[in-house]
């Protein structure tokens, strides 16, 4: 009993809480190097990634009209069918986003009275990079990039949205309202500004154990494409062509900086396990060591995969053949009862079509196939599945399974070449320089489609270069975003999308029937993302989206 | 409070300087006497024995009695209705002994356990309702829970699950009034918190359950929600005996899945796709291959069911204990055995067995020591050893790979005998019995309890020291064998393809995965006097309690609890408890209050005014009002300050992926949390007529309870949530009722019990979203929601039947739950009138899993050695909700099951909506359209007995044998109609829940 009498006797029988399981306070944050900088380091898991948005890996692709997702009970179709609502969300950030943004406004704040250790961060140092200020604006560059990038996904989603620009506390007043657009855009902006200034240039000018982090040509990127976005249509009602020469001016002074380049190899681009943060990456999240993109969407067959991701017709339709007419061309020489021969590389790099050679065997998307139409429920609803992304090296429900490196590539180099030329297009028309960086996407390494022709008009040319944004950056969430800037979600979104039949009559001869895979439908307010019931509940001041 | 703790170093001191007593050998006399009433008159039928001897007489009309018996022995004299009398045989030559007549609720057996204190019923003033272990059943249930159904006024009991050893129910005292907690009530075995549910049914003397604050307010902050007081048996002076019992039965599964075969299984998905305007998936080749059934290698039409699945499985109980005593030791020992075996069918193979199975060893000794006239000790040793088996995948996978796989998915053997399966089931449940190990979980209690007890009698008379100390501990020690089988899916063309992969019999690394140590020490001074008609009894206490296990700091607990009883001419009663109770939840500077109460009681019936109604024998009215608090709120620890954590899951960064350090801000604290505060009344009375046949006792309620967490709603942009504040409240009344009836008629005992309680409760203040449009405010309703997979849904659709043609849909407003909408899907009500249908047409309501009322009755008649008992219980004002049986299944299973038989087709309608594939968000939604009546009455227990007559059992020395048969959950009313689940549990026996349980027995009981 008398252990139990010295316990009793303690001062602090009831503890006083400032010893606790594995948690630690804001001091001892704040006074220790690794925990300070993990803070920063935490930031970064806010970076969304979109490989499943529902936690069945439905990705943003089966909500445009790039896909449709073979779980017909995905909630990703709430963007399709009609039913989407502030009380009916999905992929809805807005908590997630601020979330990011109080880490990064409490770290701003904190960081230059934080316990900071200086440490070699660069792939080469200077002495002066080496002192405690030099870390300390590296650091702040870092958080300032973040949020601008946790701003712009607000932005892009909603609209005009309330800025979180410091901490705010829970005993204040936070039913604020939004900010005006501009404002955003400038915030954002501005942040891209502070981190351009103080950030590393880029990736290699880290060093080896850094890369991935936030850098000033990432700042660059994405302060060209938040203006891109603000010149858009959408945004950008006058037509105001300044906001076009800005955004131009941005992807200009990117390109002009020569760091990044187009990589010679498209399917590596986003395989980190064989090409770690290459040259064409400009910006993405961590590169986990996964199997998933492959469970999910690989076709039917291969070890009970769910071929989640099923691209559409019209998607496949807008591939060029490999001599740079469309389809529609009538001396395209497309054959409609061999529809997948002579086509843009990039079709086959993106698309797990029928006969395609996927992990050394064909597949097979045909009627009554083992990846075929209706062959279980996972099975693809369009006639194809799809290819970008996957590695054939990963494996599943193996023995020992093998994984590889994937991240989501946020910004790469291809995007800004293409935003360069589409906003250089509204400024001065298919001038020599649009030619020329469009045309060094379409003859990439790997791809060496033809020279666009010459003497394009302007609306030529800009349709020309939104159907080159379809198939380069296809799956990597742009066209959902890209559909409603240009305000064309009447012309895309509304109407059914369509898959192939494909029915074989003899050994590798198939007759090909396209079919409607289902409606869809949107409407003017689903231009920009409802806040949620329950967001407006709470912070009243937030106005609601026009039409919701 | 240092004084507390030299005081009781002091005490430790003299105990120890006592010495014991010595005695010397006795001579053989006979003792002679009458036994008289208090006007001398000779009292017939009063037991005479000499303690520790089982064997006595019985005396005549004269009241005479004559023992041979030594110097050194003691006589008692037992009858009903006296109080039992206990004396050295030297005293008793040719005299007349005086009995005193028992006062009513006043006799040996009206005691009452109170925390660190027994009183005579008559006595209590709180509201607290007992039942003797002696009047529970004797059935082999895994827990103890389930036998104190619908037996106390004011105690809910619902069964939530019924898996061997885990078949588990949640209590509720009265009623709710925390919309945070479940509730639970505080179980006290002996005095401190510890779990009853496992011990065997024979360890307990009595149970009782204290509801108001004049008994709840000495557990200050742990009270709030009641307290179940369970005391076990102790070794009596007057009583040495033997029992043993042997029980042995069976349970039978009730309500169970029944699958669909393959045949109609195929019919109804072709059905689903149909509505959904698609094409069929099986075609007429294949119906009639699932219709012949001739090749059930590529047409497979299994019944897991009825495969895999016993219609009984065995049980088995066996109880022996040794109780009696003397002056100076008492003693009371059990040992039990208890194995209840699982219901899965072919799962014993020649390495192992992963059929479910329980077995528990249960083993108590408590031993009074009576060391001197000035001190005794209690030290009590308890325990038990629960050895729990299941196969590896776990019950509930299996189990829902049994209920849940289409009986067409594969063969479970495929041609060449492999395992068969498929890519979108690989879990075969052959292959899960036999080829896949299983875990055995072995739990490993130890409780002990010291108890010392210092008369102070010179200091002042009635003055005592009390020290009780506690050393609980408890174990888990998981092992079994791993096993891994692979399965094959053929295809028509003869290729196979495998999933999963073979591993071989492997013992499985065992380990200690739950350790847990409970210490809890109480000491203090009670003070007992009589001063004339005055009596007083004061209690003082100070408890220190620890919850010690790896992984956290420990928990504590500190409290100062203090109660006066004081009574007048055993007729005016008053209690006032108060404590001072403190918490380490609470910031430093705000984790102690004072939790008081007050108590009154009077037996009206002793006035002179009542004394003429002779039909009235007794009439207590009482009543008590005072503050409980509950410091068990559901926040973080230490959840008053801000803390951040570190670790976690690591960013990686790098050529290397170097997983760098992560921090990050937890949870947002609060520090100006505060414990729940409830404010309980209670007035009642408790009355006896017709010569104490009749007992009847009410009460009515009301508790409100303040500072309840809800959640802070603050914006979102704020970028962390928060703990929750103390702005709730809530409120509950009614009242509770209970009535006994007992009376010989010759041979004939009839006795019958009934009681019932009402209860209904109202949030007054809750923080909900400014913008929620009033139907959808949670407050002024009920606290609860229908139990729906784990979670409690309040707000629904008001469904107005199903849609029959698409006139009706075109001509109704627009239903946003689903992309498309067809005949046959569910019709919902536009609350709001905006034209459509969405998440602003739910409405709040009532509907809760927690009956406002529940009640019992049961009657036990004897007639000469044949007994029988009944026992029902039973709810009302409860809904259940069939959405997720009906619902039920996956994207896989095409969400076909037993109840898509019924499902809506064109023209001939049917009952449940449309079946079909996707896009079911219209019809899966929660409506009323899917609620059921949940009310029900069950006949929870009978026995039927029969006792040998005692001179056929002398020669054997049994003092007495009865054998008897019994049943548990034998008959269930509900209004389900012919809906076959279960009312209490509706989803047990579907998805992943083990079926509900019936229970026959028979069993034999001696007595030596």
């Amino acid at each position: 009993m008398l252990p139990f009498f010295m316990t009793a006797c303690k001062k602090n029988f009831l503890q006083d809480g400032s010893t606790t399981e594995g948690n630690i306070t804001e001091e001892q944050v704040w006074g220790n190097d690794a925990y300070a900088r993990g803070f920063l380091n935490n930031a970064y898991f806010t970076v969304p990634s979109g490989f499943d948005l529902d936690g069945d890996g439905a990705m943003l692709a089966s909500g445009s009209d790039e896909a449709v997702n073979s779980n017909v009970n995905s909630s990703i179709n709430i963007f399709n069918n009609g039913t989407w609502a502030p009380v009916r969300t999905i992929n809805n950030v807005y908590s997630d986003m601020y979330e990011g943004l109080r880490k990064v406004n409490l770290f701003l704040i904190k960081v230059p009275t934080a316990v900071i250790i200086p440490v070699s961060e660069l792939a080469t140092m200077t002495p002066a990079d080496t002192g405690f200020d030099a870390q300390i604006k590296r650091l702040r560059g870092e958080a300032f990039f973040l949020r601008a990038m946790f701003h712009f996904e607000l932005v892009k989603r909603y609209g005009a949205v309330t800025l979180a620009t410091k901490v705010f506390d829970r005993n204040e007043n936070l039913n604020l309202p939004r900010n005006t657009y501009q404002e955003c855009v400038d915030q954002v902006v501005a942040d891209c500004d502070s981190a351009i200034l103080l950030l590393p240039s880029w990736t290699n000018t880290w060093s080896t154990n850094n890369r991935g982090r936030a850098t000033k040509m990432a700042g660059l990127a994405l302060k060209a494409r938040m203006l891109l976005y603000a010149a858009s249509p959408q945004f950008n009602t006058t037509n105001d062509v300044s906001k076009w020469q800005l955004a131009a001016n941005t992807a200009k002074a990117f390109i002009d900086s020569n760091r990044h380049s187009l990589f010679n190899n498209y399917v590596n681009i986003f395989n980190f396990g064989s090409a770690q943060y290459n040259s064409e990456s400009i910006f993405a999240t961590q590169a986990l060591n996964r199997n998933d993109i492959e469970i999910n969407n690989a076709p039917i067959s291969y070890d009970g995969a769910k071929g989640r991701t099923n691209p559409v017709q019209e998607f496949v339709d807008a591939f060029e053949m490999t001599n740079g007419k469309a389809i529609t061309d009538p001396t395209s020489n497309y054959n409609p009862d061999n529809p997948y021969n002579l086509r843009d590389p990039r079709l086959a790099f993106t698309v797990n079509y029928n006969t395609r050679i996927f992990k050394s065997r064909a597949v097979e998307t045909f009627v009554d196939g083992n990846d075929g139409l209706n062959k279980n429920v996972n099975a693809t609803k369009t006639g194809y599945y799809m290819r970008k992304f996957l590695s054939e090296a990963a494996t599943w429900n193996q023995v020992s399974n093998t994984n590889s490196r994937r991240p989501w590539v946020v910004l790469r180099y291809a995007e800004v070449l293409l935003n360069y030329a589409e906003a250089l297009n509204e400024v001065q028309g298919p001038v020599t320089d649009v030619y020329k960086y469009v045309n060094q996407v379409r003859q990439r390494s790997g791809v060496a489609m033809p020279v666009l022709p010459a003497g394009l008009t302007q609306d030529q040319m800009r349709t020309r270069i939104q159907n080159e944004r379809r198939v380069e950056l296809c799956f990597e969430g742009h066209r959902f975003f890209d559909v409603r800037r240009w305000k064309q979600g009447e012309l895309f979104l509304n109407k059914p999308v369509t898959g192939m039949r494909i029915v074989p009559i003899a050994p590798g001869i198939y007759t090909y029937t396209r079919f409607q895979v289902e409606q869809r439908v949107f409407s003017d307010k689903n231009y920009l993302f409802p806040f949620s019931q329950n967001d407006i509940n709470r912070q009243p001041a937030l106005i609601q989206n026009t039409g919701y | 409070m240092n004084l507390y703790f030299k005081t009781m170093v002091i005490l430790c001191c003299i105990f120890t300087a006592f010495n014991s007593y010595a005695q010397k050998p006795g001579t053989t006399i006979s003792a002679t006497g009458v036994l008289v009433d208090n006007t001398q008159k000779p009292i017939e039928g009063v037991t005479v024995f000499i303690q520790e001897k089982t064997s006595g007489i019985v005396t005549g009309a004269d009241g005479k009695f004559s023992l041979e018996c030594s110097t050194n022995d003691i006589l008692i004299f037992k009858k009903e209705g006296y109080n039992t009398l206990q004396k050295p045989a030297v005293d008793f030559l040719g005299i007349n002994v005086v009995m005193t007549p028992t006062l009513i609720d006043a006799g040996d057996n009206d005691n009452v356990f109170i925390p660190f204190g027994i009183r005579k019923k008559r006595e209590v003033s709180a509201s607290i309702s007992t039942i003797k272990g002696s009047e529970l059943p004797q059935l082999p249930l895994s827990t103890l829970n389930n036998v104190l159904s619908g037996r106390l006024p004011g105690l809910f009991i619902k069964q939530t699950g019924t898996r061997p050893g885990t078949d588990d129910a949640t209590f509720l005292i009265r009623g709710r009034s925390s919309y945070n907690s479940n509730q639970v009530p505080l179980v006290l075995v002996d005095g401190v918190e510890r779990d009853f549910i496992n011990m065997d049914v024979n360890e307990i003397e009595g149970i009782s359950v204290l509801k108001d604050a004049a008994s709840l307010s000495w557990y200050g902050m742990a009270g709030a929600n009641g307290v179940i007081y369970v005391t076990t048996k102790r070794g009596s002076p007057t009583d040495t005996r033997i029992t043993l019992d042997v029980q042995g039965g069976v349970q039978t599964p009730r309500d169970q899945t029944r699958p669909v075969n393959s045949y109609n299984y195929a019919l109804l998905y072709n059905q689903s796709l149909q509505n959904d305007g698609n094409a069929p998936r099986y075609d007429q080749a294949t119906l009639d291959g699932y219709k012949a059934g001739t090749d059930l290698y590529k047409y497979p039409n299994n019944n897991f069911v009825d495969q895999f699945m016993k219609t009984a499985a065995p049980v088995q109980r066996y109880v022996v204990s040794v109780s009696g005593g003397n002056a100076f030791v008492r003693y009371y020992s059990l040992l039990s055995y208890y194995n209840q075996d699982g219901l899965y069918k072919g799962a014993n193979n020649d390495k192992y067995n992963a059929n479910t199975n329980y077995k528990r060893y249960n083993f108590r000794t408590n031993l009074d020591i009576h060391l001197n006239k000035n001190l005794d000790a209690t030290l009590d040793v308890g325990g038990r050893v629960e050895n729990l088996r299941y196969p590896s995948s776990g019950n509930g996978t299996f189990l829902s790979t049994i209920y849940g796989t289409p009986s067409n998915a594969f063969p479970l053997l495929n041609a060449d005998s492999s395992y068969g399966g498929s890519s979108l089931f690989r879990n075969n449940p052959l292959a899960m019995l036999n080829e896949n190990g299983n875990i055995t979980d072995l739990y490993r209690t130890l409780l002990a309890t010291m108890n010392v007890t210092q008369k102070l009698d010179f200091i002042t008379k009635g003055l005592s020291a009390n020290i009780f100390y506690t050393y609980d501990i408890t174990s888990l020690f998981t092992s079994g064998f791993t096993q891994a089988y692979e399965i094959y899916e053929f295809s028509n063309s003869g290729t196979s393809t495998r999933f999963g992969n073979k591993a071989p019999l492997t013992y499985r690394s065992a380990g200690f995965s739950g350790n847990l140590r409970n210490n809890e020490f109480w000491a203090g001074l009670d003070y007992d006097r009589s001063i004339g008609q005055h009596d007083f009894k004061l209690s003082s206490r100070m408890q220190r309690a620890v919850s010690a296990s790896p992984n956290r700091l420990d928990n504590t607990r500190i409290n100062y609890a203090n109660r006066l009883s004081y009574s007048f001419r055993q007729r005016y009663f008053a209690d006032l408890v108060a404590s001072y109770s403190g918490s380490q939840s609470f910031a430093p500077g705000n984790r102690f209050g004072w939790f008081p109460a007050v108590s009154a009681g009077w037996i009206i019936s002793d006035e002179n005014m009542l004394k003429s109604v002779k039909v009235l024998d007794y009439l207590k009215i009482r009543g008590s009002f005072g503050l409980v608090g509950n410091d068990g709120i559901s926040a973080r620890r230490y959840a008053y300050r801000n803390y951040f954590s570190r670790g976690g899951s690591q960013y990686t960064f790098g050529t290397g992926y170097n997983a760098v350090s992560n921090t990050t801000e937890v949870e947002l604290g609060n520090p100006d949390l505060t414990w729940e505060k409830a404010t309980k009344a209670s007035l009642g009375f408790d009355a006896k007529l017709l010569k104490q046949s009749v007992a009847v006792s009410f009460d009515y309620f009301y508790e409100k309870r303040k500072d309840l967490l809800t959640t802070a709603l603050l914006p979102n942009i704020l970028g962390q949530s928060t703990v929750s504040v103390n702005d709730g409240i809530a409120n509950y009344k009614g009242f509770e009722t209970a009535i006994g009836y007992n009376k010989t008629f010759g041979k004939v005992n009839v006795r019958l019990n009934g009681n019932y309680t009402y209860a209904n409760s109202n949030i007054d203040a809750i923080n909900e979203e400014a913008g929620l449009p009033a139907y959808q405010k949670q407050a002024n309703f009920q606290i609860g929601g229908v139990l729906q997979g784990g979670s409690f849904i309040r707000r629904f659709l008001v469904a107005e039947g199903l849609f029959q043609t698409q006139a009706e849909i075109d001509a109704a407003p627009v239903q946003r739950l689903s992309g498309v909408v067809r005949p046959g899907d569910i019709r919902y009500k536009d609350i709001n009138a905006d034209g459509q249908i969405d998440n602003l047409d739910f409405i709040m309501t009532d509907y809760s899993d927690v009956p406002t009322s529940y009640y019992g009755f049961g009657t036990q008649v004897s007639y000469s050695n044949f007994d029988i008992s009944l026992q029902f219980q039973g709810v009302g004002g409860r809904t259940i909700q069939i959405n997720d049986l009906v619902n039920s299944g996956s994207q896989s299973t095409g969400y076909i099951n037993q109840f898509s038989k019924e499902a809506w087709v064109d023209v001939s309608g049917g009952i449940y909506p449309r079946a079909t594939l996707g896009d079911r968000g219209n019809n899966t939604a929660s409506s009323t359209f899917w609620l059921r009546d949940g009310d029900y009455l069950r006949l929870k227990t009978a026995e039927i007995g029969y006792t040998f007559p005692a001179g056929l059992l002398k020669s054997a020395k049994i003092n007495s044998c009865r054998f008897y048969v019994s049943g548990f959950n034998l008959l269930t009313f509900s209004k389900l109609n012919d809906l076959p689940i279960d009312p209490e549990i509706p989803t047990s026996g579907y998805g992943s829940n083990y079926p509900y349980i019936t229970t026959f027995a028979a069993g034999l009981s001696l007595n030596f």
